[in-house]
């Protein structure tokens, strides 16, 4: 990014440009790569500038190693996969990666090898060294800066979560010395790399210069600015600058091709979005205005025919996240297709560099009426906000930028579908995904944790994604969409460029309905109550078939010699007690709504403040009640055991259970020709 | 053997031994009702109070988990025991029509004779059964793994043409192969019982030869009973997905006993379509093959 952008960037949030100006300066790197790729290895020299921008002196830096993740099957982050997924790290097959360094010194020459040490502080595995510390010969005050100079060689893995080599394919994460966040009196925030964790960093800027074989096509995180011949090389100069991370990938010209394209929002804003954009976020449409950037998409020749499908993603994803949060800010936007063989480098995101992930198939039916392609890449865009503009801490609360990202990207889509955009689509199952996830969870999860303290993988995708999205998507219901959309997007102007905790989300959202939100984030994230409501039981009671005496005024008369003829008539007439009683079953409480269809055609809807474990309403009526529906609209999309919040009076005709029914009669009479 | 399947003897046999066709039909009703019992036991109440007018997008998938996840192993144990029930169902009433044809084809029909038969013959036509599942399997996942492993390279590489060319050769492989293990099956059904073979395996191959060698007529014949059967099993859907009056009452249930009993008696014809036309007792003609 060239200096005009950070200006650029700096003007746009001009009323909180000093903090910002801080932020965006804090840990900056200078870095020349060779690859070799014959050994598939890397040589580099890096000088790191960091400043102090906390009022607490520090007398050491952290750095990580993560490429050493995959040095050894007893590292921590392979110890945790071969747990769950042992298919992944077998597809190493003896491919390890490794880095190490060379030099560590003072920008005044002070060397610092002696004061470097691996540290384990999650889980004491002698055999990790994906962590270092290092001590500073003098404490680093607040405001003042460093500069560490380092040499490092490192062996890049076959391709692995995000990492590695497949033939002369390259995507090159993880792979340079990098500083931990320090956070003053907390101390640095790092840890060990796990399976189940991403980053977390500060914003700085890059100038990365890689030298590559002569003609390899060259993706990485920032623009190209320059690229010269250095022997029988290309030296590719990249600069990056308010970003947080540096990714890049190479590949020969003859296996991946590059298109470049443009985001123009006059043309690919559509009108409507921009409308209901205005509209929810209380905002005049000129407010939304986005900006031009440049799209570059590296993919192999063999997906060409899916580069089409994959710009218009791109398109409507930077429009339906630019006009609900806010602008992108960078110039360009490069997005990698791995090619095959490499599946395990896609489904990934960097400061302005994403990976996608499709197959040749998806061109072709019934592929291609599934919206893989485009979840993906709104996916991985939607990343570029949550956390690459708002950096949380994806190693402690991952749930803020995957479910996030995943409640947004559900969004876009149904967004997509909805307005025809992508008129091949016609199965779009997000939200019943996310629900299903859930539903085959137990115990239940807690959202909010950090992430490699998860039982399994899958409890930290889930929790993480589907999980923290319907959750998401519970407070929208209860809440509304418009408040929602203003507290999210108050949310991301808010926390740009810093690193936000799930307090501060739970801030944006008071801030914007005026309510304490803590039953709920207590709850159901911080916690693991859910929501399950439930009819316990409805009975009827005829009022006019009440026997026994009635008092007149007077005295107690028998009801047929009352001698009114009031009631008499009242008798002729229909009339109903009924009691309904409700329940909570869930340990999440909340208001709910509940509908209540009459015989006669009349339809009303109560809301229950769910305090109580119970409650029971008696209802007169003229007629019989027919069917009770808690949560009619599914609100509590958290609420995953649903089959209890319906009754009727009569049993259903069109029930699933006929269904059922076809279905298996259907499966056994199959079977039966064949012995 | 010698003699051509007949699709016409076919027909009148399973007209001839109707109470065969009943019983196939009660009892392809009869083995699942465990299932039914589960489902309807644990989730009918819940299902039936389901409101009218739909659910919310999705949920149906979220009830109809959360109602058979507790259940499933129940579930899959009265699935399972019941395709075994109606397999071995299968080859009693395949072992019972082969013997008692070759037997006692002229008597007076008694079902209780032909299952007697069943019963007696049930242990080798159930490894000839085992056989032909075996082969099926073998051959099948021999095509998917090689052909369809090369369909998706082709796909990865970007050679459209050769993948479109592939997965229609595997899919019409596929149906090829099971239409022919299915006809192999039925005419080596016939072989046991008319020769005096000993090895399954090779009956099903001599069952196999003579498929390739009258494929034209195998695949007819196949195609004659098959596909009115399996129309008559999807019509009480199809019509129950149209007409909701259709679903329930006298009218929905009589469809589906009148259906299935077309069913049942598809399923019977093709398999005598396929009984040799000499070999058996009460024809002008006796030889072995």
């Amino acid at each position: 990014m060239s200096f005009l952008c950070l200006v650029a960037i700096l003007a746009i949030m001009a009323p909180a440009a000093p903090a910002i100006a801080q932020s965006l300066d804090v840990a900056s790197y200078d870095i020349e790569v060779t690859l070799d790729p014959e050994r598939h290895h890397l040589d580099g020299t890096e000088t790191v500038t960091w400043r102090n921008t906390t009022e607490m002196a520090a007398t050491e830096v952290w750095l990580h190693l993560y490429l050493n993740a995959f040095a050894s099957s007893e590292s921590t982050f392979l110890r945790e996969l071969a747990r769950d997924a042992p298919d992944r790290v077998r597809r190493l097959d003896g491919n390890w990666g490794w880095i190490r360094l060379t030099r560590l010194v003072l920008d005044d020459g002070t060397d610092l090898s002696p004061a470097f040490h691996f540290e384990r502080p999650d889980d004491g595995n002698p055999e990790d060294y994906s962590l270092a510390r290092v001590e500073l010969p003098r404490p680093v005050l607040p405001g003042v800066a460093i500069t560490l100079k380092i040499a490092f060689e490192a062996q890049l893995p076959r391709v692995i979560v995000r990492t590695g080599f497949d033939g002369d394919f390259y995507l090159v994460g993880q792979w340079f010395p990098k500083l931990a966040v320090f956070q003053g009196s907390s101390g640095w925030s790092c840890h060990q790399f796990h399976a189940a964790s991403e980053f977390f960093a500060d914003f700085g800027s890059y100038r990365v210069r890689m030298t590559v074989p002569r003609g390899w096509v060259v993706g990485a995180t920032g623009e190209q600015v320059a690229r010269r011949s250095v022997g029988r090389a290309d030296q590719v100069e990249y600069r990056a600058a308010a970003v947080h991370d540096f990714a890049w990938t190479t590949a020969p010209a003859d296996l991946m091709a590059v298109v470049e394209t443009d985001f123009e929002p006059g043309r690919d804003v559509p009108t409507r979005w921009l409308e209901e954009a205005a509209t929810d976020l209380e905002r005049p449409a000129a407010d939304l205005e986005l900006a031009p950037v440049t799209i570059r998409l590296l993919l192999p020749h063999t997906q060409s025919e899916l580069e089409p499908r994959m710009v218009r993603a791109i398109r409507l994803a930077m429009a339906w996240f630019g006009l609900r949060m806010g602008p992108y800010p960078y110039p360009q936007l490069t997005v990698v297709s791995p090619p095959p063989g490499a599946g395990a480098a896609g489904g990934m995101e960097y400061p302005t560099f994403i990976t996608t992930g499709v197959r040749q198939r998806d061109a072709y039916p019934p592929w291609r009426w599934l919206a893989s392609l485009e979840a993906l890449t709104v996916h991985e865009f939607g990343h570029q906000y949550f956390q690459g503009l708002v950096a949380s801490n994806e190693s402690q609360a991952a749930w803020l930028d995957e479910g996030l990202t995943t409640w947004a990207e559900n969004h876009c889509l149904d967004a997509m579908i909805s307005d025809g955009l992508i008129p091949e689509v016609h199965v779009d199952s997000g939200w019943v995904e996310e629900r299903l996830a859930v539903a085959l969870q137990r115990p239940p999860l807690t959202i909010d944790r950090r992430s490699w303290e998860y039982r399994r993988l899958i409890d930290y995708y889930v929790a993480s994604y589907a999980k923290a999205a319907i959750a998401l998507r519970t407070l929208e219901g209860l809440l509304g969409e418009a408040q929602t959309a203003r507290a999210v997007r108050a949310y991301v102007d808010a926390f740009r460029y810093h690193h936000p905790s799930g307090h501060d989300l739970q801030g944006a959202f008071e801030d914007a309905t005026g309510e304490n939100l803590d039953w709920f984030f207590d709850g159901a994230v911080r916690g693991s109550a859910e929501p399950d409501w439930a009819v316990l039981e409805v009975r009827h009671r005829r009022l006019d078939h009440a026997t026994g005496m009635v008092w007149s005024g007077d005295g107690w008369v028998g009801r047929d010699d009352s001698g009114s003829g009031e009631l008499r008539d009242e008798r002729s007439t229909e009339r109903w007690q009924v009691e309904i009683e409700l329940g909570r079953l869930g340990d999440l409480s909340g208001p709910v709504e509940v509908e209540l269809d009459w015989s006669d055609g009349r339809s009303e809807r109560r809301r229950w403040d769910g305090h109580d474990r119970w409650v029971r309403w008696r209802l007169d009526s003229v007629s019989r009640l027919a069917q009770v529906r808690i949560d009619p609209d599914a609100v509590w999309a958290l609420e995953t055991r649903r089959a209890d919040n319906y009754w009727r009076d009569q049993p259903a005709e069109d029930s699933p259970i006929w269904w059922l029914g076809q279905v298996l009669r259907f499966v056994g009479e199959l079977s039966l020709p064949w012995s | 053997m010698r003699g051509r399947p007949s699709i016409v003897y076919g027909f009148v046999s399973a007209l001839r031994l109707w109470r065969l066709v009943a019983a196939v039909w009660l009892v392809s009703v009869l083995v699942f009702v465990p299932v039914h019992l589960v489902i309807w036991g644990s989730a009918g109440d819940v299902l039936a109070s389901l409101p009218e007018g739909g659910l919310p997008d999705g949920e149906t998938a979220l009830i109809v988990l959360e109602l058979l996840r507790p259940i499933w192993t129940s579930l899959a144990a009265a699935m399972v025991s019941g395709w075994f029930a109606l397999w071995a169902w299968t080859v009693l009433w395949h072992a019972g029509v082969v013997r008692w044809l070759l037997f006692a084809g002229r008597d007076e029909v008694r079902l209780a004779e032909i299952l007697g038969h069943g019963v007696l013959g049930w242990w080798r036509w159930a490894r000839l059964a085992v056989t032909a599942a075996t082969a099926l399997v073998v051959i099948d996942a021999a095509l998917w793994l090689v052909l369809g492993a090369a369909a998706e390279r082709a796909l990865d590489g970007g050679r459209e043409g050769l993948w479109l060319a592939l997965t229609a050769l595997v899919a019409l492989l596929g149906v090829t192969v099971t239409a022919m293990v299915w006809v192999a099956t039925i005419r080596s059904s016939w072989l046991l019982g008319v020769g005096d073979r000993r090895s399954v395996v090779l009956t099903w191959l001599a069952g196999l030869k003579s498929s390739v060698r009258q494929p034209l007529q195998s695949v007819v014949l196949l195609l004659a009973w098959a596909l009115p059967g399996i129309a008559a099993m999807a019509l009480p859907v199809l019509a129950g997905w149209q007409v909701e009056a259709l679903r329930d009452g006298v009218v929905g249930a009589l469809m589906e006993v009148v259906t299935g009993l077309v069913g049942a008696f598809c399923w019977v014809a093709l398999f005598l379509s396929f009984a040799p036309a000499t070999g058996l007792v009460g024809e002008k003609e006796t030889t072995r093959a």
